[in-house]
């Protein structure tokens, strides 16, 4: 289901909630995000580590990146 | 999501050419001529999230890299440039990008912040003017400039990618932000000593 199109002009709220409701289970959430308190102190733990310092080697990550895919793709033949 | 390394989520990624290394990375390749060339740009999405990974347990697999560039159409034509001389094709939308590559093209890119992609070699780069609820003259000050392979790479703070993904609140950024919040979680846990939930 792409779409549902409801003419609105002729139906009260309740009817078009009605209408909608065997489709709500299809919506998916978006907008913005509020982050908990904890997520923010976890990420300020992380940016604050001394191996995520400017100068710090992060070669690791692009090596373990590329390996992820190279393993990724030999999975799909 | 390669957590524990177990199997990703579905909608991280997509299918991918194989990837067939025949010299340095592709992405390498392209770092390097971008700070050969003196481009302004930080990494930012999943890419730049994972530069602040502390194991390669919680390294995020995404197709795509995305990099932030001001609107600055002078430093987006070096990076375009940088990005064919690293053997990548430039593409806006569905088309090739459009040709010459001089200023009069850059201007009309920067001043619709029309995003440009970078392929080649099974890679795929993303040369973005947005960032969600950034200016780049915010992200810029707060950059860190990680090495790789020698390579000078400027990566936007961990936060400010975090932000720019809850300000835009897409689907696959919830699903980024439930799964980066809990391998964070988990990862606490370990260091204190207590089994993840």
């Amino acid at each position: 289901v792409r779409a549902i199109i409801v003419r609105v002009s002729d139906r009260d709220d309740d009817e078009i909630a009605r209408i909608i409701a065997p489709f709500r289970h299809l919506a998916r959430e978006t907008g913005p995000v509020v982050l908990s308190d904890e997520y923010i102190r976890m990420i300020d733990e992380v940016e604050s580590a001394p191996e995520n310092q400017s100068g710090s080697d992060k070669t690791w990550v692009w090596e373990a990146d590329r390996q992820f895919r190279d393993y990724y793709d030999r999975l799909k033949g | 999501v390669g957590l524990g390394g177990g199997p990703p989520v579905p909608g991280l990624l997509r299918p991918l050419e194989r990837l067939i290394l025949t010299g340095p990375d592709p992405f390498s390749r392209l770092a390097a001529g971008l700070e050969r060339s003196g481009v302004r740009y930080v990494v930012i999405g999943i890419a730049g999230v994972n530069h602040y990974a502390q194991s390669a347990g919680i390294v995020f697999t995404t197709e795509d890299r995305d990099l932030f560039l001001p609107l600055d159409p002078g430093n987006a034509l070096k990076a375009w440039r940088a990005a064919l001389d690293a053997g990548f094709g430039l593409w806006s939308g569905d088309e090739p990008l459009g040709r010459p590559l001089d200023e009069v093209l850059a201007e009309q890119v920067v001043s619709r912040r029309a995003l440009v992609r970078a392929e080649g070699h099974g890679v795929v780069v993303d040369l973005s003017f947005v960032m969600a609820a950034f200016s780049f003259d915010d992200v810029w000050p707060r950059r860190r400039i990680f090495k790789v392979d020698g390579i000078d790479v400027p990566v936007a703070s961990l936060k400010d990618i975090v932000a720019s993904k809850a300000a835009a609140g897409r689907p696959k950024d919830r699903l980024f932000l439930a799964t980066h919040e809990d391998g964070l979680r988990q990862l606490g846990r370990r260091r204190r000593g207590r089994p993840p939930k």
